[in-house]
């Protein structure tokens, strides 16, 4: 699968508060094109990275509007004005046999919405088609879906300084750094063998992870 | 002392550790307090790429033997079905055992069976996470992949019950030439179709989005050309980013608090088909309660069917542990109480009414001729699921096995006592029948477990049955927990 190789610094990390640490040091240093890939969502990831709140409720809220009035436009508009019809002498207006489809419609909508629209704000759905005519890449790094957690920081962006953000990286715990799309990849430490002692060639996470926590404060 | 019992390791062996208590630390005291532990979900010491190999590698491999047995068996049950729908459609609805005065039998049985089973998907998948149950998480996947095949199974009873399918489109609003007529939206029986149809879709939708980024780590580690290629197109070229993670996990929390009262509302309308008929023994206000928690009954009873066989088969018996099971069984038999205080309620309501048609559909339901398939019912869902009680058998696999099958036996006997019983004698003893299974009803009975083991069996195959990702953040590696190097070896402790 030929893919446009991304270029930029790629770091990854063994554990998620290392990486959360490290991503609250590439938002402070003031990067605008990066982003962090994990396996799971990390919790305070969002704040980390400088994101503010999703907007995937306000989605739904009008999705869910539009299927109520969808629904209601459907049932009034065929049982009162289409074709009245008695059933049993009842009105032809009969609002609460109508509340169970106005509900289900409200959900329907509102639900399949919110999945989409998850997917397009993420860009999740704009990847699926560059990565399936081979315009971009799966993932950073094949690990990243399993069970690393990386840091990738696209060479566009303005502050970008390949050599110093390897270091910067580095010292911030990576247990892995490289220089994607350069001629000579990687640069850095080489990723531990499998089975290997991996925390060796680890700083410890704990003091930096402690310090952020003071600056938060 | 939060801090530092939170930092210490969890050691544990293996399953048989699990006791389902929470274990004291050293020095917790009378009280324990923040030094007891709770016991982790995932036991067997996994780190996060563990997880991930455990559930991918059997989409990488060539199936078992054990597997093609069982395939083999489903599907040609799933024969046996289309071969009944097949006769149900070509020569016609009579060729079941409905018949004047019991219009509505094994299909409308069937139906209201197979989705009461699917609401436990939801309830594990949507409820659940509402609550912070974290215990979920193992067993969730599996579940949701239950409901949807459930209710698939359930879809094709009422649409083969309309006797010409091919026009089963009409149920729907779409505009015609016929007038244009419409359905009749006062009906239970439209409802249906639009609870029926947006449960099916939402739970696909919730069901999918929990399986996007489990598709790309299978992706990411499948060997074959194309089942790279099969995963990618599915993962959506998921890649992990927190940008996708963000409204993701909005999403999810949305799709969970939709699904929550919409899983509430379908067994609620379905049991409107009966509530609103003005028959004896249908007509009651409890409908709606009982049906729900009917449902979430057998619904777990066929989750723990289900897990016991699965965690076996895949070797997932440190995901799926005694814990988990145990906890289904609690909710198992806490709903099988409330079901039991249902039938209590209908005989109690029966005679307080004062009204002699709700009285005689209630002496002839137990006291009848169809009094056996009351007391199968009454024993197999008020009766036998208390001996849970006892915490030996809420933790025995052959125990919970036998009474989550009896469960299920009971809860279709529930089915077929509301409807055959109310029907088959109603206010003019002039119109009493009695009703019996065609062959033809055997088939499209037994015929439905081969359609959903056969989709159930195909899921296992192809898709991760426990959810990566979401296991990956109740491990204690995910919680801030130093994990242990594998060196050290935590299960040769």
């Amino acid at each position: 699968m030929a893919s446009k190789a991304p270029r930029g610094v790629l770091a990854l990390f063994e554990r998620p508060e290392t990486v959360l640490a490290a991503a609250r040091r590439v938002r402070d240093a003031g990067y605008q094109k990066w982003d962090v890939h994990t396996p799971f969502p990390v919790h305070g990831m969002d704040e980390a990275m400088g994101l503010g709140r999703s907007r995937v409720p306000w989605i739904t809220f009008v999705a869910g509007i539009v299927g109520l009035v969808a629904a209601l436009f459907i049932l009034f508009g065929t049982m009162v004005y289409s074709w009245p019809g008695n059933f049993g002498g009842k009105p032809h207006a009969a609002w609460p046999s109508f509340v169970p489809i106005a509900f289900e419609m409200t959900v329907l909508v509102a639900g399949v919405s919110t999945a989409l629209g998850a997917l397009l704000l993420g860009g999740v759905l704009a990847r699926a088609v560059r990565t399936l005519l081979g315009r971009a890449p799966m993932a950073v790094h094949p690990d990243v879906t399993s069970h690393r957690f990386a840091i990738f920081v696209e060479a566009d962006d303005p502050a970008y300084d390949a050599s110093g953000m390897v270091q910067k990286f580095q010292s911030l715990g990576a247990c892995d750094v490289r220089v994607l799309g350069e001629s000579d990849p990687p640069v850095g430490v080489e990723a531990p063998a499998e089975g290997s002692p991996e925390s060796e060639a680890l700083p410890d996470p704990e003091p930096s992870a402690a310090s952020e926590a003071e600056e938060e404060k | 002392m939060a801090g530092e019992a939170a930092a210490r390791p969890i050691v544990c062996k293996d399953d048989s550790s699990l006791t389902g208590y929470p274990r004291e630390a050293p020095g917790a005291g009378v009280l324990g307090g923040p030094l007891y532990e709770r016991e982790p979900l995932v036991c067997g010491g996994k780190n996060y790429q563990q997880v991930t190999e455990d559930v991918v590698r059997w989409s990488d491999r060539y199936p078992t033997r054990l597997w093609w047995i069982a395939i083999g068996i489903s599907s040609t049950l799933f024969l046996l079905f289309i071969i009944g729908m097949s006769a149900v459609v070509g020569i016609g609805t009579g060729v079941l055992g409905i018949n004047h005065p019991v219009g509505w039998g094994s299909f409308i049985i069937n139906f209201v069976f197979w989705i009461g089973i699917g609401h436990a998907g939801t309830l594990i998948s949507a409820i659940l996470y509402l609550f912070r149950q974290k215990w979920r998480t193992g067993i969730n996947r599996t579940a949701e992949a239950m409901t949807i095949f459930a209710v698939m199974v359930a879809g094709m009873f009422p649409l083969l019950h309309t006797g010409r399918p091919w026009f089963a489109y009409w149920l729907t609003p779409v505009p015609n030439g016929r007038g244009p007529i419409w359905p009749n939206f006062n009906s239970p029986l439209a409802w249906d179709v639009f609870a029926v149809t947006t449960y099916l879709i939402i739970s696909l939708v919730f069901w999918y989005m929990g399986l996007l980024p489990d598709f790309a780590a299978t992706r990411d580690r499948a060997r074959h050309p194309w089942r790279k290629l099969f995963y990618h197109a599915l993962s959506l070229g998921w890649s992990g980013s927190n940008r996708a993670w963000r409204h993701y996990e909005a999403a999810y929390l949305i799709l969970a608090g939709l699904s929550a009262p919409l899983v509430l509302s379908v067994h609620t309308i379905v049991s409107f088909d009966f509530a609103t008929a003005g028959l004896p023994g249908w007509h009651a206000t409890i409908f709606p309660p009982y049906f729900v928690i009917g449902a979430i009954f057998s619904g777990f009873a066929m989750v723990v069917t289900l897990m016991v066989i699965t965690r076996k088969v895949f070797g997932l018996e440190q995901y799926i542990t005694l814990n988990h099971l145990e906890a289904m069984n609690k909710i198992i038999m806490f709903t099988g109480m409330v079901v039991g205080f249902a039938y209590a309620t209908e005989f109690f309501m029966a005679w307080y009414s004062g009204n002699p048609y709700e009285g005689f559909i209630f002496k002839n339901r137990a006291f009848g001729p169809y009094g056996w398939a009351y007391w199968i019912m009454f024993t197999c869902n008020a009766f036998i699921p208390q001996l849970f009680w006892f915490k030996r058998f809420r933790r025995s696999i052959p125990v919970m096995f036998t009474v989550a099958i009896l469960v299920n036996v009971g809860m279709y006997f529930e089915r077929y006592v509301i409807i055959i019983t109310t029907l088959h004698r109603d206010f003019l003893p002039g119109s009493w029948g009695m009703y019996a299974f065609s062959v033809y009803d055997w088939m499209i009975l037994i015929g439905s477990f081969g359609m959903f083991l056969t989709f159930f069996l195909i899921f296992c195959r192809l898709f991760p049955t426990v959810a990566i990702s979401e296991v990956k953040g109740v491990i204690p590696a995910g919680q801030g927990v130093v994990p242990e190097p594998r060196e050290e070896g935590r299960n040769g402790e």
